[in-house]
């Protein structure tokens, strides 16, 4: 940096309040040297004063539309503004209450055989076993993967090892972090959230992909690490030792899990391509432009038609089933959408 | 925006605690467009805001029964806007990396102090001025001016050098005073290649990063 530079950056520090004591004495004596230093130092105050309530000028915002978006948000149903969207609660809430009369009668199960917790090491046979921990924590192994589990969790943290792959649903609780111990000393620590893990013995990288919460990624203890939240993946390749963060527009990781598909701020071409891939289906827009315009699914979906049904209507889109693996969209304006 | 107190505000949060729709309504009437502003600083794009505000609400929400807050809820509201407006510009693969700044600045020191001396600022037209800063230099701007954050913090968040947000820093003052020294003084030639500089840079930018 030049003299004149240090001396712009002096003016905008003694302006923000950050420059130091020995800074200020300098810049006092440049701007004593000569009335156009001055001049030009006050110049910089007033426009750093002036700018001081920048209130952007917001284009209309309907509110009252927003807070019914939010309300549907937060009940996770399609906002009621929108009566095309409406669906049938019932399969759902039939399936919920399947889904946890089937969890209550593992639970049973589970806790019928486990009276006395050990140290215990979990490993599953086959996809999607579940487990609950102690502190209400429940996790999902994936096929090979395998947990160990203390006794009792210390008074300071719950510590559990993972190898493999396993979605969690951690209890919240601030006062005593989950800590996941990875095959090579990689560490996720938690205060309470959903997330997907995939560390293999051995593979060339570690993942973690977060559902929902926050999470933070340690590879190497005092290292670096990443903090995590809903649709950010950290992944740390092992043997080129690098951390790096994507952000994922499909929970399509977390699909052995849930069974269902949610995407977030996808594009319309990387849902048709994920589709047809997963589903061996084909998917014809007959609007090419439409491929760029994005989704975001409001409830996650079980089928590729499901998805596709609400792709359309969020679009204004028409779904035409033409084959007993084929699907046409048309219609639907790219002007609409960027 | 409605006047609240803090008193209202700790009423409205211990309704929202216990599940009370209608104190979120009240919550989301009195912050919505101040949180939307806030977001707009930083991300001005219309659906961008809206939905970084509206997972602001839903967060709320979600943690209604397990909130702490010590400062007000206005300013716990709008750190979160700015924390997720943050992330979304990091998400933005051309945000990311090391800096590219145009280099329209041409000015020596001589020459920008005549114009100190000769011309008058209009500050009027500030508003104006900063909205037209190119992205990172009005991100940089924004976490230090209306987020009082330090050089050293806005390069932690950034994850940028704290030499690159100085000049960052100090070439969006550059750039505000030049847009707003009066027109019968600074050419009308000079406005517009402010302007083309911006856009060119613009373009390179996306070939850089």
């Amino acid at each position: 940096m030049n003299l004149s530079e240090q001396y712009y950056l002096w003016i905008q520090q003694s302006l923000d309040g950050s420059i130091a004591p020995a800074d200020q004495a300098r810049l006092n004596a440049w701007l004593a040297a000569d009335p156009a230093n001055a001049a030009l130092a006050a110049q910089y105050r007033r426009i750093w004063d002036a700018s001081a309530n920048w209130t952007p000028e917001l284009p209309a915002v309907d509110e009252d539309a927003a807070f019914e978006r939010l309300l549907g948000r937060i009940h996770e149903v399609p906002a009621a503004k929108t009566p095309a969207r409406k669906v049938n609660l019932w399969p759902v809430l039939a399936r919920v209450a399947a889904g946890l009369a089937l969890l209550a009668i593992a639970l049973f199960t589970y806790r019928q055989f486990n009276n006395t917790p050990a140290a215990a090491l979990i490993t599953a046979s086959s996809d999607n076993t579940l487990h609950q921990l102690n502190d209400g924590t429940k996790v999902w192994l994936r096929k090979d993967a395998s947990l160990r589990v203390p006794a009792a969790f210390s008074a300071q943290d719950r510590r559990v090892q993972l190898e493999g792959e396993a979605f969690f649903e951690v209890q919240h609780d601030p006062a005593h972090p989950f800590r996941i111990e990875l095959p090579q000393q990689e560490m996720v620590e938690v205060l309470g959230t959903e997330f997907v893990i995939r560390a293999t013995p051995g593979a060339d990288q570690s993942s973690v992909l977060v559902y929902s919460g926050k999470v933070r990624f340690t590879p190497v203890a005092g290292k670096a690490f990443l903090t995590l939240t809903r649709g950010e993946r950290g992944v740390w390749q092992r043997t080129s030792a690098q951390l790096s963060e994507q952000a994922v527009s499909s929970f399509a990781d977390l699909r052995w899990h849930s069974g269902k598909m949610e995407f977030k701020d996808a594009a319309i071409r990387e849902i048709i391509r994920e589709l047809e891939d997963t589903y061996s289906i084909q998917v014809t827009l007959e609007v090419p432009e439409m491929a760029n315009c994005t989704y975001s699914s409001t409830l996650p979906q079980e089928n590729p038609e499901k998805v596709l049904e609400a792709l359309a209507e969020v679009h204004g889109m028409q779904l035409k089933k033409t084959g007993e693996k084929a699907y046409v969209l048309s219609g639907g304006s790219p002007k609409s959408c960027k | 925006m409605q006047h609240t107190t803090p008193d209202t505000e700790q009423a409205w949060l211990i309704a929202l605690a216990q599940g009370d729709e209608t104190a979120l309504r009240h919550i989301f009437k009195a912050y919505y467009r101040p949180l939307l502003a806030d977001a707009w600083r930083l991300v001005p794009d219309r659906s961008v805001c809206e939905d970084l505000v509206q997972e602001v609400f839903v967060e709320l929400w979600r943690k209604r029964e397990e909130l702490s807050i010590h400062s007000s809820l206005r300013a716990y509201l709008r750190r979160a806007v700015v924390n997720r407006a943050i992330n979304h510009l990091k998400s933005d693969k051309r945000f990311v990396g090391e800096e590219y700044l145009p280099q329209g600045d041409t000015e020596t020191p001589e020459a920008a102090q005549e114009q100190a001396l000769a011309q008058e600022i209009q500050e009027s037209r500030i508003h104006e001025a900063i909205a037209q800063l190119p992205e990172k230099c009005r991100v940089v701007f924004v976490l230090s001016r209306f987020e009082h954050k330090s050089h050293k913090e806005i390069a932690e968040i950034l994850d940028i050098s704290t030499k690159t947000i100085e000049n960052q820093i100090t070439k969006a003052m550059k750039m505000l005073r030049e847009f707003l020294i009066k027109p019968e003084t600074l050419s009308s030639i000079g406005i517009s290649a402010i302007v083309l500089i911006r856009r060119i840079g613009d373009m390179i930018g996306a070939f850089v990063w």
